[in-house]
């Protein structure tokens, strides 16, 4: 018998190799380990600067490119079993909502191959049908590698098992003992959770559940059960107001919760909305809510509103009582305050009779935490009956409660409290008083914290059990009296996760998962409600709701009878009474909410709507303050933005903090977003900012006794628009909304026209090529797209949305300092300056000298400022200047009416950027996507996940641009052709649209006459971004209308 | 004419035939001295640290450089028309002075015409890498490509520009070396060294003087000449489009090509001026490049300079006269706003700067020259930012207003372009013949007795 | 000296005038000058020695004419022909109208094709190419000599006097009747047949199909940075339980029971149309035709090939005891040997086939 011997090398026919000895014995190559290279110390000591790094990355690259020059040979793995509901390719919708203590929306999930890519409102619900841009950037927090991937005890990782083994014992033990077992969860309007609490409860007797919100309305709910009896809050609908007169109240933004948006456009709609026939001169029966804005920072609301009265807090609220005596009447006022010295006197006096007449029309609401502002605010409806407050629908997506959780502090210091579980709160970062949290955290024997990451509070707990997204979980939401929504889950959990409910089921000691309890649950408890309702149904349209009458006939104005408003005003005056020095206000901003997505890219890089500023919180100051302080904001050469660094102080708090200078600031008042500074499981990238839960002491959003202090040194600002006013030019119309219904169109949009040696003329009169064009052609589908700025609010969650369907890339502070951002969208905001061409021609500004001051003085916004929003992508001209200046080819005009890219063709020239009039188009500086340069989501395979794959990513030195979701609209004329039917407006809009709240932004195809954009195309408010150029874009705008 | 002819002789010192061959071959003869030594190091280490720099651009991103959103265009472009403007000095002297038969080209035409050359590379260099992806720039020719029948668009100033360069880089080259030939073969003749010998006489294709050759020459000369000059306009003319065919105010102007190719005059020649004061120097042609030279090229100057002073001035006017606000808008920021310094330093440097040319003593002075030349180069490089960067910096929609400043990595490609360009001069300078000799041989007798009578005259003036 | 010997006689001058004057006297005598060599142009000397004005410049004229044409062919077949494209709305479809962007590039052509030709046409007349060793007679020609060459068949000694005579610093007098010349056209026959060989070579090896993928040039999009259908890790699956849009899961178990239920309760929820049944033809005869056979007699292409056995005849008198909901729970589902179809079939194709099938059975 032989044995046959193979040889790897001629080495190995030598028996004494010591190499082929070695090598045998090894039977894996041995690789340098990860852990020792990491640990390497000479590779901590190198110093590699963020250039040095480029540099290596491109060299490798270019190598690793030059080299690689055979075709990537890809392999198609189909499905072994195919699942009968998805087809690769394919997009699929899911309804569920998204809930995370914060927001709330009812949703339409985009999944492709059975993980989610996009978020969508979802059209169905009644209420909370919309996304805002955190709802919308919520899906990149779904993929965020720095959640939590596994249990976790004392940051060693356990098993499910072992940890629901010790936690029960523990639990018994704490039970039976008689401490307090505290559960601590953000807002939860879940029915079925409420009852998996009491299981809880019934199992551990001494458990209790505790509501924490960390930007808190106690404030409205404390109000509201003093008038009704039940802590909720009111619904307001906004469209049954025609007057609203809001004291600080964002509800465009945060306000209670937020979800006002679908109102409050219906309400500004110009009474058109529904009208087939918008020609002129049928505009008599046209209604718009007429909007007052008393505030201190300016509000995304406030910018919106038709008279903004900046004023500091305090004054708010003397003349908020000044209103309520005008309106309710028989009070004057309390001790030594003079109501009416308020320094909007003749305004309020102007707003009450207005009110008045209006009656049941009117709306009052306010922004204040405190519960006095609040009663005062909700009685002056009551007293005015207004339709647009329904206290009988109760809606109760706030629940947090500031007394509930002081006690809980006080009640852990003094050692009472066993057991700590929260869920979704990060209380250490946004408690003012996380110190005694803190301290009172070290007497609680069992700390569990259920959360998606590791945070601030997570770090000092004894277990962390990873809860799963939104969008992996199961789930139900009572938002609303008789309105339900469902949750389920999109994708199978990343990672090794276990719902909250779960968690507690399984501590209780129900044998049986979430899932099915949430299904049983529905099944008796609220299906029964409704005739006919199946579970499936119900899951199928996300939402769920019964007609309720609630307590329709309860005598409110009886019950208010109760409530002293002497005590309620000298409650609400007291604490302004002591009042010296500057006020505070803290508020929230649209991308960073309270704080707990700021490892989102996408929210941190998303611009604040009226700063136009990323990456940052900051003072605002108003214009006259920075004057007295020294105070600055100037541009480096480069242009991106520094401004002086303050010492701010409140008490024996303080904080280093940048100014930014915002025109319409109240004087005497700044303002500081919550939400920033965090610091534990956020990427160094992410943290940004500073935290101003520090001052948010009480939960009072309005603070006095400020001391600011200029100090040294100087902050770097990721401002994305340099110049905030018009220069007088044509670029946004607007009118008033007399004007618009009682003039002739050419008074308030007139048509363009050119000078020309013989006289003015039209646009299209002194084009070059006469009407020969192919665009003319009316065959096949045309699309357009229109922007009503009536409606658009700026809430930007159209440029999130943007993000996610384009694979938008996120480039990081530095570049956007660098005036580098990708953002396709972008909505540029103008604040009014007191200097005009009017105001020149007066002051007898003339001349060479006289026009360049005037240019000067233009550039300078006013003290309050008149603010317009223009959100601005690509205009898809149909004769582009962009299309001719390319060399390659590489951008086109399509049959549809797009300007198109073709990526691959792109050589990065960059001419056509130059040549573009709107700077719409956006340049790949570097190579974005997989560079460690640039650590957000398209560097790493998790955050991978959400990119669409319809929408290639672009490589770097190539320019990409808004494409009107090209790959929405193909994908949609292939369904309507493979079903056989023609096009409908659902099957094409692009996310911007269907991201739009407000209804501001319209699209579709102008050569069906049944089409949306029709209507739009004839409107007269319709006017093109500058006409005069002949660039005939596809893009229209509708001429901006203030109910003045 | 006539009247130079008593007056001011082209060639000084009595040269001979023998004289000047040996004057002209002397560089390539002799070893290089330590000046030469000295300044070809400095500008071949600035070449290297520009490629450097260019080899990280093209491996990182044009993001190493100060661009963004609104201003894509700055220091890449500015340099690139700063470069092929300097080029257009060279083709001029040699191609319209042969038509206008100024004699006085002679002596400086064929260094002209190599820094025509020079600078017209340095210029080609940016268009390339000022791409997003430079491997891809063989995409700008029509060529069949994988896209099937995807072509280029002949709309593009840019593409027109890609016609425009390389077929004035072509033409230049054609032109010099037609020249360049007959020179050759002198060197290869008087070589001694077999590979010296052997280099020459490939170059100069075996060049042999005969009569038929002799008048083919001339011939083909004129002809090019005549071509170069429509061509010599037009690619500036061109290189002019890629703003006046846009529509940003301050690019969008039809002044542009008259004014864009007296500009590139006045700097080329400014540029000259440069070179040949510091090689008449070094090389020792004083006697070849006299003052009257570089008086003559003065002149041109003082009138390239008016013509560019004119047409700033005819800018302002037509914004003025047109009534188009964004237009008047956008002179009123380049004269007041954030760059006012650069339009400030425009103006000082090309409009004022040479109006002191109208003094004679000036006029023939070689330091003041020297300086003038280098402020015109250094004004006429702040035009092309002005045009460029501050008509981007602020159009249409004031929220894209932007800045911009260079980063180090473009300082250094801009100072590498300038090593580039100087190496290759002085190369040149050492190994080719800086004088286009068999043509200046052909007026050595008449300029010779014009120095006689000037002498005669001058001796009877003293008597 | 032999009468047919072929002599040559060089004259060196150092002076044109004085090289003309020579010129001048010797023609007067009769002798003709072959050539005269000179480090410049010396313009009198054309008429002098009767050279005829050279046609060159018309070669740049054709060729420019030339490239006018090739210009004009060439963006009129890639613009308006090739692929006729929609660039910022300028017209298309006419070379004319388009035409103005268009001059500034022709004219660069005709520039081109001008030059090069001219100065290739040059070269060419001119035997002037690299390696070309072969120059002037005398080095000193190209310095400050001019050099004036005879051709002789007999007595030299006259035209050697005269030129001693008229000013000539030194007389050379060859015998070339030997010399064989290597022709100018010879050599480029030879460079040119080269190149043609090698153009062969290069090009031949190209139209062989390829197996391996296409070679990239620098990749950049090549590879999608999103996770496409079909590649690893892509393809998940969807919960258990959840519900998508335009999806309503069937409520039947898989089970017996749910076998039976399906039978007895389970009802078409869409109705009875002509377009249904045609659809239900159409799909029937895709999916389910192999085995259960045109007809519903279980007579399918594969039953009669022998590859599965055992397909009912589902006529009304063969299987009584099926109904619509039975049908649709075993396309479902499957039953036996027959596997689910749910995956390729929506419910309501489902539907649409068991209308169908319903039609078969009678």
């Amino acid at each position: 018998m032989s044995v046959k011997k193979y040889w790897k090398a001629i080495e190995d026919l030598n028996e004494d190799s010591v190499v082929m000895n070695k090598l045998r014995n090894n039977e894996f190559v041995e690789e340098i380990s990860t852990e020792k290279f990491l640990t390497d110390e000479n590779l901590k000591n190198g110093s590699t600067s963020r250039r040095d790094f480029l540099k290596y990355v491109g060299f490798t690259t270019a190598v690793a490119s030059l080299s690689a020059c055979d075709g990537v040979v890809e392999k198609a793995i189909p499905y072994v079993v195919k699942p009968e509901t998805i087809t690769p390719g394919i997009a699929d919708y899911y309804a569920t909502s998204i809930a995370d203590g914060h927001d709330f929306a009812s949703v339409l999930v985009k999944n492709r191959e059975g993980r989610p890519i996009k978020i969508e409102p979802n059209n169905q619900a009644k209420y909370f049908g919309t996304t805002n841009a955190r709802i919308q950037a919520s899906i990149l927090e779904l993929y965020d590698n720095n959640r939590l991937k596994f249990p976790q005890q004392s940051e060693f990782e356990i098993s499910w098992h072992d940890a629901d083994y010790e936690i029960k014992t523990a639990l018994t033990n704490k039970s039976a003992s008689g401490k307090q077992i505290v559960i601590v969860t953000s807002s939860m309007f879940s029915p079925s959770t409420d009852e998996v609490i009491l299981k809880f409860k019934k199992k551990y007797p001494t458990a209790k559940h505790i509501v924490y919100d960390a930007v808190s309305n106690s404030g409205a709910l404390n109000a509201f059960e003093d008038i009704t009896g039940t802590r909720a809050l009111p619904l307001y609908e906004f469209d049954k107001a025609k007057i609203v007169v809001s004291f600080g109240a964002d509800f465009l933004g945060n306000w209670l919760g937020g979800g006002y948006e679908k109102g409050y456009s219906k309400g500004r709609s110009l009474g058109d909305e529904d009208k087939a026939d918008d020609k002129a001169g049928n505009k008599g029966d046209a209604e718009m809510l007429q909007h007052y804005q008393i505030e201190s920072v300016m509000s995304l609301t406030g910018a919106n509103a038709d008279f903004r009265y900046a004023v500091k807090p305090s004054e708010q609220t003397y003349a908020l009582i000044k209103l309520y005596s005008l309106i309710v009447g028989g009070y004057d006022g309390v001790g030594n305050l003079k109501i009416n010295n308020t320094v909007i006197d003749a305004e309020v006096r102007q707003m009450a009779k207005k009110l008045k007449s209006a009656g049941d029309n009117g709306l009052v609401v306010t922004g204040s935490n405190d519960k006095n502002m609040q009663i005062l605010a909700m009685q002056i409806n009551i007293a005015l009956k207004s339709k647009a407050m329904n206290l009988n629908k109760h809606v109760h997506v706030n629940k947090g409660n500031d007394k509930d959780i002081q006690q809980l502090i006080i009640a852990m210091n003094s050692g009472k409290v066993g057991a700590l579980l929260t869920y979704n709160v990060n209380m250490v970062y946004s408690l003012a008083n996380s110190k005694e949290f803190v301290r009172g955290l070290d007497k609680v024997q069992l700390k569990i914290s259920m959360s998606k990451f590791v945070d601030e509070t997570a770090k000092l707990m004894d277990f962390n059990f990873p809860t799963p997204h939104s969008l992996e979980s199961w789930g139900d939401a009572m938002p609303i009296d008789g309105e339900y929504a469902l949750i389920q889950p999109t994708i199978k959990p990343l990672y090794n996760t276990r719902q909250f409910q779960d968690n507690l089921l399984k501590w209780a000691g129900v044998e049986v998962d979430y899932y099915s309890f949430l299904k049983k649950f529905w099944q008796k408890n609220i299906l029964t409600k409704k005739e006919g309702a199946t579970w499936n149904k119900s899951l199928y349209d996300g939402v769920f709701s019964v007609s309720t009458n609630g307590n329709a006939n309860a005598d409110y104005e009886r019950g208010l009878l109760k409530i002293n408003i002497a005590y309620v005003v000298k409650k609400a005056v007291r604490f302004w009474n002591k009042t010296k020095g500057t006020e505070l206000e803290l508020y929230v901003k649209l991308s960073m909410g309270n704080g707990v997505m700021a490892n989102n890219p996408w929210l941190q890089e998303l611009p604040d709507p009226i700063t136009r500023t990323s990456w940052d919180n900051y003072l605002t100051i108003s214009q006259k303050q920075a004057r007295e302080l020294g105070l600055k904001n100037w541009n480096e050469a480069n242009g991106a933005m520094n401004g002086s660094l303050v010492k701010l102080t409140k008490g024996n708090k303080t904080v280093t903090v940048p100014v930014f200078i915002q025109p319409g600031q109240a004087y005497g008042s700044v303002g500081l977003a919550l939400g920033y500074g965090r610091k534990v499981g956020v990427k160094s990238e992410m943290q940004t900012g500073v935290n101003a839960y520090k001052f948010y002491k009480n939960f009072a959003k309005y603070s006095s006794n400020i001391e600011i202090e200029k100090l040294e040194g100087e902050h770097k600002f990721a401002c994305v628009q340099l110049h905030n006013t018009l220069m007088d030019r044509d670029i946004i119309r607007e009118t008033t909304f007399d004007k618009y219904k009682n003039e002739d169109k050419e008074n308030w949009n007139p048509t363009v026209t050119v000078k020309t040696e013989k006289g003015k003329k039209q646009v299209a009169e002194v084009d070059i090529w006469k009407s020969s064009n192919i665009e003319k052609e009316a065959v096949g589908h045309h699309f357009n797209l229109s922007i009503d700025l009536t409606k658009c609010t700026g809430c930007a969650s159209c440029v999130v949305a943007c993000n996610a369907e384009n694979n938008v890339a996120v480039v990081g502070k530095e570049e956007v300092r660098n005036s580098r951002d990708m953002h396709w969208l972008r909505i540029d905001r103008y604040y009014s300056s007191d200097m005009t061409k009017d105001v020149a021609d007066e002051n007898g500004l003339s001349g060479i000298g006289g026009t360049a001051e005037m240019y000067d003085k233009m550039e300078i916004a006013s003290n309050n400022p008149e603010v317009v929003f223009q959100p601005v992508m690509c205009q898809h001209c149909n004769h582009a200047p962009c299309e001719t200046v390319c060399p390659v080819v590489a951008t086109t005009h399509g049959k549809q009416g797009q300007n198109q890219m073709a990526y691959n063709r792109c050589v990065g020239t960059r001419y056509c950027a130059n040549n573009c009039p709107y700077k719409v188009r956006r340049f790949n500086w570097f190579q974005y996507a997989e560079n460690d340069e640039f650590d957000f989501n398209l560097n790493d395979d998790v955050g991978r996940m959400v990119l669409n794959p319809d929408v290639t990513v672009r490589s770097r030195g190539v320019m990409e641009k808004c494409s009107m979701c090209i790959q929405i609209t193909q994908a949609g004329i292939l369904k309507a052709k493979q079903e056989g039917r023609k096009l409908t407006d659902a099957d094409i809009q692009p996310a911007c649209a269907s991201a739009c709240s407000y209804n501001a932004i319209v699209f579709g195809d102008i050569n069906q006459k049944s089409s949306a954009i029709t209507k739009e195309f004839n409107s007269d408010r319709k006017y093109y971004l500058l006409e005069e150029l002949g660039t005939q874009p596809n893009l229209m705008y509708q001429t901006k209308v203030r109910n003045k | 004419m006539e009247v130079h002819k008593i007056n001011t002789p082209l060639i000084l010192g009595n040269k001979t035939y023998k004289d000047i061959t040996d004057d002209v071959t002397a560089p390539i003869k002799n070893k290089a001295g330590k000046l030469w030594w000295f300044a070809f190091l400095l500008s071949f280490s600035a070449f290297l640290a520009g490629v450097g720099a260019i080899v990280y651009t093209i491996s990182t991103g044009i993001g190493v450089w100060g661009l963004n959103n609104t201003v894509s265009w700055a220091w890449d472009i500015t340099n690139f028309v700063w470069w092929i403007g300097i080029g257009h000095a060279g083709t001029l002297i040699s191609a319209v002075l042969l038509l206008f038969r100024q004699k006085w080209r002679l002596s400086i035409s064929r260094s002209a015409e190599a820094m025509t050359i020079f600078a017209v590379i340095q210029a080609a260099l940016f268009p390339i890498i000022h791409m997003g992806r430079p491997w891809l720039m063989h995409w700008m020719f029509p060529l069949p490509n994988t896209y099937g029948s995807l072509w280029v668009n002949f709309n593009s100033p840019l593409l027109w520009d890609v016609f425009a360069i390389s077929t004035y880089f072509l033409v230049s080259l054609m032109f010099w070396y037609v020249g360049l030939i007959p020179d050759f073969a002198t060197i290869r003749d008087r070589a001694i060294k077999p590979f010296k010998k052997h280099i020459y006489s490939i170059l100069s294709f075996g060049w042999s003087g005969k009569a038929k050759h002799w008048q083919r020459h001339e011939e083909v000369s004129l002809v090019l000449a005549g071509i170069a000059t429509p061509l010599v306009i037009s690619v500036h003319t061109i290189v002019s489009f890629d703003f006046a065919t846009s529509i940003i105010p301050g690019w969008h102007s039809t002044i542009f090509p008259p004014y864009f190719v007296a500009g590139a005059i006045f700097s080329g020649f400014a540029m000259v001026q440069t070179l040949i004061i510091i090689m008449r120097k070094v090389a020792n042609l004083k006697n070849y490049i006299t003052i009257y030279h570089i008086q003559m090229m003065n002149k041109v100057i003082l009138v390239t300079g008016s013509i560019v002073g004119l047409a700033y001035a005819t800018e302002i006017f037509m914004a003025w006269y047109s009534g188009v606000e964004l237009e008047q808008y956008t002179l009123i920021n380049r004269a007041t706003g954030p760059y006012w310094w650069a339009y400030l330093t425009m103006v000082l440097f090309n409009v004022l700067s040479p109006q002191l040319l109208w003094f004679k003593n000036l006029r023939s002075s070689i330091v003041f020259t020297f300086i003038l030349s280098i402020v015109i180069n250094i004004g006429m490089w702040f035009e092309r930012f002005v045009i460029i960067v501050t008509s981007l910096h602020r159009d249409f929609l004031p929220s894209s207003w932007r800045m911009y400043s260079p980063t180090y990595v473009e300082v250094l490609i801009f100072i590498g372009t300038l090593g580039f360009f100087f190496t290759l001069f002085l190369l040149y300078a050492r190994t080719f013949p800086i004088i286009a000799q068999s043509e200046l041989k052909t007026i050595l007798k008449e300029e010779n007795s014009i120095a006689k009578n000037k002498q005669a005259n001058q001796s009877k003036e003293i008597k | 000296m032999k009468k047919d010997e072929t002599y040559i006689v060089h004259g060196l001058f150092n002076d044109d005038d004085v090289l003309i004057n020579s010129i001048k006297s010797a023609q007067e005598k009769g002798f003709k000058v072959k050539e005269v060599y000179s480090p410049f142009p010396i313009h009198k000397l054309n008429d002098v020695i009767g050279l005829k004005s050279t046609r060159i410049s018309y070669s740049a004229l054709i060729s420019g004419l030339v490239g006018l044409l090739l210009s004009v062919w060439m963006i009129w077949y890639m613009m308006i022909f090739d692929w006729p494209q929609n660039i910022g709305g300028k017209p298309i479809a006419s070379f004319i109208k388009a035409m103005p962007a268009f001059v500034p590039v022709i004219f660069e052509i005709i520039v081109l094709f001008a030059v090069v030709f001219m100065v290739i046409s040059y070269f060419f007349k001119n035997k002037l190419f690299p390696g070309n060793k072969k120059g002037n007679p005398d080095v000193r020609t190209t310095d400050n000599m001019f050099l004036v060459e005879f051709i002789l068949n007999n007595d030299t000694k006259q035209i050697v006097e005269l030129l001693k005579d008229t000013g000539a610093v030194e007389v050379k007098v060859f015998n070339v009747s030997d010399k064989k010349e290597i022709k100018f056209w010879q050599k480029s026959a030879e460079i040119i047949s080269l190149l043609m060989i090698a153009i062969t070579i290069i090009s031949c090896n190209s139209n062989a199909p390829k197996r391996n993928p296409a070679d990239v040039f620098m990749p950049d999009m090549y590879k999608s940075v999103a996770y496409e259908p079909y590649s690893e890790n892509s393809m998940l699956k969807p919960v258990l339980g959840t519900i998508k849009r335009g999806f309503m899961p069937y409520e039947i178990d898989n089970t017996l029971q749910g076998y039976n239920n399906a039978l007895a309760s389970l009802k078409m929820p869409i109705k009875q149309t002509a377009f249904n049944l045609k659809q239900g033809k159409e799909l029937y005869n895709i999916y389910c035709i192999s085995c259960h056979g045109k007809n519903g007699d279980g007579n399918g292409k594969l039953v009669l090939n022998e590859k599965i056995l055992g397909i009912p005849e589902y006529s009304k008198t063969k299987l009584p005891n099926i109904t619509e909901g039975s049908i649709f729970h075993v396309i479902t589902y499957g039953k036996n040997m027959m596997g689910s179809h749910s995956s390729q079939l929506t419910a309501t194709e489902r539907w649409q086939i068991v209308q169908y099938v319903l039609k078969l059975r009678e």
